[in-house]
C-alpha cells in the first residue's frame, strides 16, 4: 500500500522539489542581476576616478576608491544646475496639470450621461489611432504665443489618451451604489470625486502620475523645438549634448591642454549624468511600487 | 505601458515620417499635390549662373602672405599667427538698432545665453547691435529645420547644412517661398558693397542657387571630403606602417586588432574603401555615352566584399559594429580605434581634445591609396559649398542689406580682427597668447561657441598652427591629393539632386551596412541595386544624362 501525504494545500501551492526551487531561484537571480548590474556599474563608474576607469578599460565593476568629482564638476556648471531646476519645475507643474486634467476627464467619461460624453470619448479613443501632427502642433504652440515659454513643454503633451482610458476604466470599476449613496447624502460631483473616487483610486493615480512625471523628466524633443532660449532648456536636452554628443562640460578643467582645449567628458562624468537622469524615477518608484501592479492590471483588463 | 507625455510628438521616428509633407506645406502645395509634384531636381551650368552670383574680387589682408601657398585644390597654410590683426570692416553693420534673430547649429557645449555671455556682448558691440541666437544641437538640427520650414516660421538668418538639405524633401520649393533672393544685392559687381562676400570662390556661390534663385550664402568647403585618419603613434609603436593599398587593410587589421587590449583597427571606412577601389563619388561616364551610378560599378561591389571581410574578421570597433553612426572620435582619441574615415578638419579637433590626456598622440591623414599595389589612385572632389546661410524673405530692402552686412562682417578671413574676435573672443578675457599661440581661458571655453561663424562662410585656409607640424602635414596631403582628382562628369554644374533619388540613398546604404555586419549575404547586393534602379535610380539616371547632354558632358 502506498501512503499518500496530504498537505492540505492545493497542488499549485505545494512547494516544488529542491532542484526546482534552486532552478527558479537561479533564474530569478539572473533576471535580478540583469537589471541591477547595469545600474551598479553606472553608479560605480560615476563615483570612480579617471584612473580607475582607465584601468578598468571602461565601465567599472570592482570599486577602487570613491570620488564625487564627476558630480561636483557637473553641478559647478550653472547651465546644468539651472537645467535641473527647469526640469524639476516642469516635471512638478506638468505632472500636476496632466493628472488634474486626466482625472477630471476620466471621471467625466466614466459617468454615463455627461455632456458630449460620446463625442469626447470618441475623440480620446481616436488619439490612439491618429496623432494630430507635428506641424499643426508647432503652429498651434506658436499661434498661442507659447514659444520660449515653459508652458510649451507642458501643454502640448499634457494629456495622454492612454492614461485617460486607464483612469476611466478604474473609475468605472468603483461600485455605482457607493457614488449614488453619496449623491443621496447631498454630495456634488466634485465632492464625490475628491472624497470618494480619488481616495479609492490612489493606486492608479500614483501609477499614472509616475508615468507622467518620468515622461516630463525625460522629454527633450519639445524643448528642442519650442525653446530658443538656452537658459530655459531642461536637463534632458542639456545632458543629451554631453552623453550622446560627447561635448566637453563648460566647467571642465581637467585635461586642459597647452592650447586651451578641453577633453570631452570622461566616462565617469557621462555615467554621473546618466545617474542624475534616472535618479528621480529611482527615488519615486519605491513609493509607487506597491500600487504599480494593481494600477496597471486594472487598466489592462477593463477596457 | 504608458506613452510619454506628448506620445508620438516625442518620437523621432514618427516625426521623420511626416516631414516630407511638412516641407511641402511651406511651399504652398496641397497634400494631393504632394504625390504628384515631387522635386525632379534641377541643374544649371555654373557659367550660366554667373549672372546671379557675385563677381569674385579677392580680398587681400594687408601684410599677410601664406607661408605655404594655396592653389585651386590646395588651401594656403599659415605657420604662425600674425602679429597684428587687420580691421577688415570699419563701419558697424547693424545700423537700425533692431535685434537680429538667427538660428545656427551647434556641435559643442551650449554657451550661456545673451545677457550672461561677455563673448556675445563683445561681438554685438562691434556689430553695432544685438544678434540673438537660437542654437540647436547639430545632430538633431534637421528635425527642427523640418518643422520651421513647414510652418514658415523661420528667423531672419538661418544656417542650413547641405547634408540636411539633402534629407529635406522639397527643400527648393520651401526655400524659394521663405528665403530672400540675394541677386539684387550681390549679382556681379553689386557685391562690391560687400567685399568680404565677393571674396568667396564663384563655384561656392553657384551652390547657393536654389531653383534658379541665389538664396544661400555659402560656407566654402575644403577641396576634399575626407581621408583615412590614422593614429600614427600606435601604428609606429607596433612597428607597422600606414596602408599603401586597400589590400594592406586586412593585414593591418590583423596586426592592430587586439580585443584584450581594447584595440580595434578600424571604424567606419566604407567610403574610403569605395574610393580606393576606384568607385566614382556619384556618376561615371561610360564609353557608350551612358552614366553609371557608384552602386552599379564592380568597384563598389569589391569595396563591399572587402568591408565585409574586415567586419567578419572582427577588425572593426564593436561600437561601430553595433551602430554605424557611433561616435568615432572618442574611441579613436583613447586609442581603442586606430583608423577611420573623416574630414581632415577632424585632425585638429582630435588633437585639441586628446593631447592633454595623451601627449604622444600623433594623428595623420593617410595619403590616398589604391585598391591594389601599383593601382590607379583617385580622390573624390568635395562639393564647393557644404552649408548655407539664408535670409528671410520680405524683410525689406534696408533690413536685407543690413543682414548681408552682418554676413559680410562675419566672413572676414584669417588675419583680421573680425575673424579673431569671432573665433577666439577678446584677448585677455577669452584667450591669452603664449609663445604667440592662442590659449583659451576658462571663460573663453565657457562662452565662445561657433555661432557668428555660421552667419556666413569664408575661403578655406589651414591655420591651426598651434599644433606643431599640423599645417605642413595638412598642406602636404592636399598637394598629394590634388594629383589624383577624380574626373567627375558634373564638375561645374550646379545639380540639385532629385528628391526621389535623395530618398533612396539611406535605405540602400542601410542595406549595405547590413551586408557588412553579416545580416545579409554579399550576393544580395545585386538585388539591392536592382531595387534602387527600379525605385528611382533609373529615373535619376535619365535626369542626370539629360543634364550631362545639355552641358556637353556626354
Amino acid at each position: 500500500m502506498s501512503k499518500t501525504k496530504v498537505s492540505g494545500l492545493a497542488p499549485w501551492e505545494e512547494p516544488g522539489s529542491a532542484a526546482g526551487r534552486i532552478g527558479k531561484g537561479g533564474v530569478l537571480a539572473l533576471i535580478a542581476l540583469a537589471v541591477l548590474l547595469p545600474l551598479y556599474t553606472i553608479v560605480l563608474t560615476s563615483l570612480s576616478s579617471a584612473d580607475t576607469v582607465n584601468r578598468a578599460g571602461g565601465l567599472v565593476l570592482v570599486p577602487d576608491g570613491i570620488t564625487f568629482d564627476a558630480y561636483r564638476q557637473i553641478f559647478s556648471d550653472s547651465v546644468v544646475s539651472r537645467a535641473v531646476l527647469v526640469s524639476t519645475g516642469v516635471t512638478v507643474a506638468g505632472t500636476a496639470v496632466s493628472l488634474g486634467v486626466s482625472v477630471l476627464g476620466a471621471y467625466a467619461l466614466s459617468r454615463p450621461g455627461t455632456l458630449f460624453h460620446r463625442p469626447i470619448l470618441f475623440c480620446v479613443l481616436l488619439m490612439f489611432v491618429f496623432f494630430p501632427g507635428l506641424i499643426p502642433t508647432y503652429l498651434m504652440v506658436a499661434s498661442l504665443g507659447l514659444k520660449d515659454s515653459y508652458w510649451s513643454l507642458i501643454l502640448p503633451s499634457a494629456v495622454s489618451a492612454f492614461n485617460v482610458v486607464v483612469l476611466r476604466a478604474f473609475f468605472m470599476n468603483i461600485p455605482r451604489e457607493l457614488l449614488d449613496s453619496a449623491r443621496i447624502d447631498g454630495a456634488g460631483e466634485f465632492r464625490i470625486l475628491w472624497r470618494i473616487v480619488l481616495p479609492l483610486s490612489k493606486a492608479v493615480t500614483a501609477v499614472i502620475g509616475l508615468f507622467y512625471a518620468v515622461g516630463y523628466w525625460n522629454a527633450w524633443f519639445n524643448a528642442m523645438l519650442f525653446i530658443d532660449d538656452t537658459r530655459k532648456w531642461p536637463l534632458a536636452l542639456i545632458l543629451r549634448s554631453y552623453v550622446v554628443d560627447s561635448n566637453p562640460l563648460p566647467t571642465a578643467t581637467v585635461g586642459v591642454n597647452g592650447f586651451g582645449h578641453v577633453a570631452p567628458p570622461t566616462l565617469a562624468i557621462k555615467m554621473a549624468i546618466v545617474a542624475i537622469a534616472v535618479l528621480p524615477a529611482l527615488i519615486i518608484y519605491p513609493f509607487v511600487q506597491r500600487h504599480f501592479t494593481k494600477g496597471v492590471i486594472i487598466g489592462a483588463i477593463k477596457g | 505601458m504608458s506613452q510619454p507625455p506628448g506620445g508620438p510628438l516625442t518620437s523621432r521616428r514618427g516625426f521623420l515620417g511626416m516631414v516630407g509633407a511638412g516641407a511641402l506645406a511651406a511651399a504652398g502645395l496641397t497634400g494631393c499635390a504632394a504625390k504628384k509634384e515631387v522635386s525632379k531636381g534641377t541643374a544649371v551650368a555654373a557659367d550660366k549662373l554667373k549672372g546671379l552670383v557675385p563677381t569674385r574680387v579677392p580680398f587681400q589682408v594687408t601684410g599677410l602672405t601664406p607661408d605655404l601657398p594655396g592653389s585651386e585644390f590646395v588651401e594656403p597654410g599659415f605657420l604662425t599667427r600674425p602679429g597684428t590683426m587687420v580691421q577688415a570692416v570699419t563701419a558697424k553693420p547693424i545700423t537700425s538698432g533692431t535685434e537680429v534673430k538667427a538660428m545656427t547649429p551647434l556641435w559643442g557645449t551650449v554657451p550661456p545665453g545673451l545677457g550672461e555671455n561677455s563673448y556675445y556682448d563683445a561681438v554685438n558691440e562691434r556689430l553695432g547691435g544685438v544678434v540673438r541666437f537660437n542654437i540647436s544641437d547639430g545632430n538633431t538640427y534637421v528635425d527642427k529645420l523640418n518643422t520651421l520650414l513647414a510652418s514658415g516660421d523661420v528667423p531672419e538668418m538661418i544656417q542650413i547644412p547641405g547634408w540636411n538639405i539633402d534629407s529635406i524633401a522639397h527643400f527648393t520649393e520651401a526655400a524659394n517661398k521663405l528665403f530672400a533672393d540675394l541677386s539684387p544685392y550681390l549679382a556681379g559687381d553689386k557685391a562690391k558693397e560687400f567685399p568680404l562676400l565677393a571674396n568667396y570662390d564663384t563655384a561656392a556661390w553657384t551652390y547657393g542657387v536654389f531653383g534658379g534663385v541665389l538664396q544661400g550664402i555659402p560656407w566654402q568647403n575644403a577641396p576634399y571630403p575626407f581621408a583615412t585618419i590614422a593614429r600614427q603613434d600606435i601604428i609606429d609603436e607596433l612597428g607597422l606602417s600606414a596602408p599603401k593599398s586597400a589590400d594592406d587593410l586586412l593585414a593591418l587589421g590583423k596586426e592592430l586588432t587586439n580585443p584584450k587590449k581594447k584595440r580595434w583597427a578600424f571604424g567606419g571606412m566604407d567610403q574610403e574603401v569605395q574610393r580606393a577601389f576606384g568607385a566614382p563619388r556619384e556618376w561615371r561616364k561610360q564609353p557608350d555615352g551612358t552614366l553609371i551610378y557608384k552602386y552599379e560599378t564592380p568597384e563598389f561591389l569589391q569595396s563591399i566584399e572587402l568591408m565585409t571581410k574586415l567586419f567578419d574578421a572582427g577588425y572593426v570597433h564593436p561600437d561601430v559594429v553595433a551602430n554605424q553612426f557611433a561616435d568615432h572620435k572618442e574611441p579613436f582619441g583613447t586609442g581603442q580605434l586606430v583608423m577611420y574615415k573623416d574630414g581632415l578638419g577632424a585632425i585638429h579637433e582630435i588633437l585639441g581634445r586628446y593631447l592633454p590626456s595623451t601627449p604622444k598622440i600623433d594623428v595623420r591623414a593617410v595619403d590616398p591609396y589604391p585598391a591594389h599595389p601599383g593601382g590607379k589612385v583617385i580622390v573624390w572632389r568635395n562639393e564647393p559649398a557644404g552649408m548655407f546661410c539664408f535670409i528671410r524673405k520680405g524683410l525689406g530692402d534696408a533690413r536685407t542689406r543690413e543682414l548681408l552686412g552682418i554676413a559680410n562682417w562675419c566672413s572676414a578671413p584669417y588675419g583680421t580682427q573680425e575673424y579673431d574676435l569671432i573665433n577666439n573672443g577678446v584677448e585677455g578675457k577669452h584667450f591669452t597668447l603664449k609663445d604667440g599661440q592662442v590659449q583659451q581661458t576658462a571663460l573663453g571655453r565657457k562662452e565662445v561657441a561657433p555661432t557668428y561663424l555660421f552667419l556666413s562662410g569664408r575661403p578655406g585656409a589651414i591655420t591651426e598652427n598651434q599644433y606643431p607640424g599640423y599645417v605642413e602635414a595638412y598642406h602636404g596631403w592636399e598637394q598629394t591629393a590634388s594629383r589624383y582628382l577624380e574626373n567627375d562628369p558634373f564638375v561645374g554644374v550646379r545639380v540639385e539632386r532629385p528628391s526621389k533619388m535623395a530618398g533612396l540613398t539611406q535605405p540602400t546604404e542601410d542595406k549595405m551596412n547590413e551586408i557588412f555586419r553579416g545580416k545579409r549575404p554579399v550576393s544580395e547586393w545585386a538585388q539591392i541595386v536592382k531595387d534602387w534602379q527600379e525605385q528611382g535610380g533609373n529615373e535619376a539616371r535619365e535626369f542626370y544624362m539629360k543634364v550631362a547632354r545639355e552641358n556637353g558632358r556626354l
